[in-house]
């Protein structure tokens, strides 16, 4: 099986920069990267939304494989979509997150996916900081 | 005439944020439903109570209690992408979840009725510890665990469009609840496939039965049928209804194609479930059109107090015939296979 990581995007600031991270991880491993978007209860539910520019576009930046990265949307919030990405099909080793996503409270662990990952993955988490962290 | 126990306190009053569908309105729309019926002296209504901390407890983290109440007064904010918090909203979460007590508690003094709790904000997607899916606290395992806590065995229907992955994981390894749940798949919160069927000391005590878009009414009622055997088998003292409307062909988020009158006979069904007078009670979870919420609402209620006719005709002819017994098949292989394994570990 190809090793594989999956990275959380919803478009934020944060979630490009760890996309960025995620891929170059994936690259020097020779792993596959999922990067997931999480559709939530609000969600447009047709069409299938298209890969966002940012990810082709940091994809080609970095020299990868375009078959090596995988865009997929998934039902759920971002956490739930992250933790069930350790079972199939994705069957992610290590999952990368931005420290804040959209609408997301500094500090707080109650409505942050990083810290909620953290607190139950069953792989390793890379939390990529904003730069305005700390 | 059978009595509609009803708690007092409708959430119609704040947990708003602009713009979005899990708005104040719901609630009024739901009593406008009770309204309809003219029920005079049968409205019976009760409370308000809000939920003490060792009731909320029995289903949430300390920490997540602490955590959300300090949110809230705090001033609130966005939670996940779906759910907000508003200063007033850890107030108006207690009493929903007491109102089910409540409501609960006059159902058992009486001996008979048939309970409606209206709570807003819903609560069939909260965790134990996390808010999510528009909800904070999850108002019918609060329930649940409370008649569970007197002894009863509790049979939690949940036929809201979207599976109740709260409810779900809240009781996945609890023997004496049984949820089932009837759900548009795919479709948020992308949980509820039919080989999630409990833990270890609950195997089959989850059942799920998802459904492809643009099903119609036969099909949900035909699911509710075919989880019957497995709800006598379980011999429930108790029914509560995660009652979310949403299913409505009408309803923006989401693509199930029921009828008013379609929940009349999921009513019906559930109904049937009791083991006697005074132990079923609705539980409102989501419903984003006004009106079919209304007259959904009024159907469903109808039907339990004893007209099954109620409401719009009910609906037939769509996908899905074969979807409840492929998923009743899934489901009994899984506990097989699951139950061998346990043998086998021991
Ligand atoms: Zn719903």
């Amino acid at each position: 099986m190809t090793r594989s990581l999956a990275v959380g995007f919803d478009g934020s600031p944060d979630a490009a920069r760890a996309l960025r991270v995620g891929l170059a991880l994936a690259r020097d491993a020779g792993a596959t990267t999922w990067v997931l978007h999480a559709r939530g209860l609000l969600g447009e539910r047709t069409p299938e939304p298209p890969v966002p520019e940012v990810v082709s576009e940091t994809v080609t930046e970095l020299g990868l494989d375009p078959a090596s990265v995988r865009w997929r949307v998934e039902d759920g919030d971002p956490c739930s979509v992250l933790l069930r990405s350790v079972g199939p099909p994705v069957n992610a080793e290590l999952l990368v997150v931005g420290r804040r996503g959209h609408g997301r409270h500094e500090g707080l662990l109650l409505g942050s996916t990083s810290l909620e990952l953290v607190g139950h993955a069953r792989v390793p988490v890379v939390v990529v900081p904003s730069p305005h962290d700390g | 005439m059978t009595a509609l126990v009803l708690n007092a306190d409708y959430g119609a009053q704040a947990h708003e944020e602009a713009g979005h569908p899990e708005r104040p309105a719901r609630a009024t729309a739901a009593l406008q439903g009770v309204a309809d019926l003219h029920l005079g002296d049968d409205l019976v209504v009760v409370g308000p109570r809000a939920a003490r901390r060792e009731e909320l407890a029995r289903v949430h983290a300390a920490g997540y209690l602490d955590e959300l109440g300090a949110f809230c007064y705090g001033g609130g904010g966005d939670l996940d992408p779906d759910t907000y918090a508003t200063a007033d909203s850890w107030t108006i979460a207690v009493n929903a979840a007491g109102a089910g007590l409540a409501v609960l508690d006059t159902l058992d003094e009486r001996g008979d009725g048939v309970g409606f709790v209206v709570t807003r904000p819903p609560g069939h997607h909260a965790l134990a510890d996390r808010a999510m899916g528009f909800c904070l606290l999850n108002n019918v395992a609060v329930a649940a665990a409370h008649l569970v806590d007197a002894g009863e065995r509790v049979v939690i229907v949940d036929w809201d469009v979207h599976h109740g992955n709260g409810t779900q994981a809240i009781f996945w390894d609890e023997p004496r609840v049984l949820y089932v749940s009837t759900h548009q798949w795919p479709l948020y919160p992308g949980s509820g496939t039919p080989v999630e069927v409990g833990g270890p000391h609950a195997l089959g005590r989850t059942l799920n039965l998802p459904l492809p878009p643009g099903a119609t009414g036969d099909v949900v009622r035909r699911a509710l049928e075919a989880a019957a055997p497995t709800v006598e088998a379980f011999e429930p003292t108790w029914v509560l209804v995660s009652a979310g409307f949403d299913a409505h062909r009408a309803d923006p988020l989401a693509d199930l194609a029921l009828s008013s009158g379609d929940f009349a006979a999921l009513a019906a069904l559930a109904g049937g479930f009791a083991p006697g007078p005074g132990r079923v009670a609705l539980f409102l979870e989501g419903g984003y059109d006004l009106a079919a919420l209304r007259a959904s609402v009024a159907a469903s209620l109808s039907a339990l107090l004893g007209d099954a006719t109620a409401g719009e005709t009910p609906t037939s002819g769509g996908p899905g015939a074969e979807a409840v017994s492929a998923a009743l098949e899934q489901f009994r292989r899984t506990v097989e296979v699951l139950a061998s394994a346990e043998e086998e570990a021991t």
